[in-house]
């Protein structure tokens, strides 16, 4: 149920949420739903000096005003998981070597709560529709999210053969139907995207053509998908498998991952959109001794900060990591 | 204008892309003020002993600034793959502060290359940020294709 709190200085976590070891939160925003501009003064005011610059550095309002959104977005929700300790306005961020966005807890709450708050990985994805933010406690996640019904100037095979692995590109040739192949690329695009942001070393630390995503419809995702997220699923699912180069295979030795750690969901938060995860596996962290491996969560739900949120409704799963 | 090319330290490279393309003229002032400065000279002095303004305009000898016809192209390019009024287009734009995410970015890359018939390398092409990056870059590569005769 939508929750018209009226605006609230500092944020609780819905009823009953928390952010557990193996969960992936995925929230979103729709910018047509922020039809109050005098709500956009507001959240100018919670973003720091340089945020600001930042917003007002784009050259039409239509992306200040997706940059305002964005800024926003990642400040709220991860606010949300501190108990309502922390005012929005009071994180800080830092970037890896890479120029990877990273949360800094504000010094005063990790004096005095020390190690019993989550050590938050975010990610931020952003497209005309949507503004998606992905949130785990302590594992890498990446998140990408395009407009369904993007058209590129470009051919989309000459784009494939540039950007995409051979395999990925002969996958993506053998659809005759010019539409069917335009959507799998998007896909296709989104799940590498999402590998790339997740890894956090940038696009020339991990170049796409040194993996390949391989999506085959399987009988099996469905029920996958049903036991990993809430999310309707069409009867044609997906599994996603992720094939590494041997230049792949080392950069992820070098952020301390096994080839398998890396796994992906692939949704439509609505039909107007594709969004892709990629989240390091529960089962893969070697600190956490699960076993089995099913034992992952996806919760997705869509917001306007400071003025209400609910479940993602209508939102449809499309291929997982099997 | 030869493009004097030789490697810089990343910060070199860093402030050379912030910095501003001056109109001609002016450049061809600093280059004779500091035409006695030898690339290795310049590369021998520590830079924090540099001081920042000297290095800025010492780094314009480094790339020239792009030929205007170029540099109109490449933001013609740049305004019809983003879908944007070409006028907000400056060389000092930075693709991001446009619109562009990473897809555009690959789609103005080919773009360019199918114009100006040249092959960007990947390392290049990941460190062009503004539509004047673009555009030097598109000169260097076209001055280091080999020339057909005629």
């Amino acid at each position: 149920m939508r929750r018209l709190c009226g605006l609230k200085p500092y944020f609780e976590l819905p009823p009953g949420l928390v952010l557990r070891c193996r969960e992936v939160h995925f929230w979103c925003l729709f910018p047509e739903d922020v039809i109050d501009s005098s709500l956009l003064k507001v959240y100018e005011s919670l973003l720091s000096c340089q945020e600001r610059k930042e917003v007002y550095k784009a050259k039409t309002e239509k992306l200040q005003k997706e940059r305002l959104l964005a800024r926003t977005l990642v400040r709220t929700t991860l606010a949300r998981y501190a108990g309502g300790c922390i005012h929005p306005s009071h994180l800080e961020f830092t970037k890896n070597n890479f120029g990877k966005p990273e949360l800094l807890w504000p010094k005063y709450i990790v004096e005095k709560h020390g190690r019993k708050f989550p050590a938050l990985c975010f990610n931020l994805s952003h497209t005309d529709s949507i503004i998606a933010c992905a949130v785990t406690n302590n594992l890498m996640v990446g998140v990408d999210v395009e407009e369904s019904k993007r058209v590129t100037r470009k051919d989309l095979m000459a784009l494939a053969r540039k950007k995409f692995s051979l395999k990925e590109a002969s996958w993506l040739g053998s659809f005759q139907d010019q539409e069917r192949q335009r959507q799998q690329f998007l896909k296709l695009w989104t799940l590498k995207e999402a590998y790339v942001k997740a890894l956090g070393r940038g696009i020339s630390g991990s170049p796409l053509k040194d993996f390949t995503v391989h999506l085959k419809e399987s009988f099996w995702a469905r029920k996958m998908i049903e036991d990993a997220t809430a999310l309707s699923c069409l009867s044609e699912a997906y599994t996603i498998q992720l094939e590494l180069s041997n230049a792949a295979e080392v950069v992820l030795q070098n952020v301390g991952l096994s080839h398998d750690a890396l796994h992906f969901l692939l949704f439509q938060p609505t039909p107007l959109q594709y969004a892709s995860l990629c989240v390091q596996h529960p089962n893969v962290k070697a600190d956490l001794h699960l076993s089995t491996h099913e034992d992952w969560k996806f919760y997705f739900w869509k917001t306007l900060p400071l003025a209400w949120d609910e479940p993602l409704k209508g939102a449809t799963a499309l291929a997982i990591t099997g | 204008m030869a493009t004097i090319a030789f490697s810089m330290s990343k910060a070199a490279a860093s402030m050379c892309a912030e910095t501003k393309a001056l109109p001609l003229a002016s450049q061809k002032q600093s280059l004779t003020h500091y035409t006695g400065l030898r690339a290795s000279t310049f590369l021998a002095i520590p830079k924090t002993k540099v001081a920042a303004a000297v290095q800025q305009r010492a780094s314009l000898q480094i790339r020239c600034a792009a030929e205007p016809k170029t540099l109109e192209a490449v933001q013609g390019i740049v305004a019809t793959q983003l879908a944007v009024d070409p006028t907000i287009v400056q060389p000092s734009s930075k693709f991001s502060e446009l619109g562009a995410d990473s897809l555009d970015t690959v789609e103005i890359v080919m773009a360019l290359e199918e114009r100006f018939k040249i092959t960007m390398e990947e390392e290049g092409a990941e460190k062009i940020s503004t539509v004047q990056d673009a555009a030097d870059l598109v000169e260097d590569m076209i001055s280091s294709m080999p020339k057909v005769s005629s």
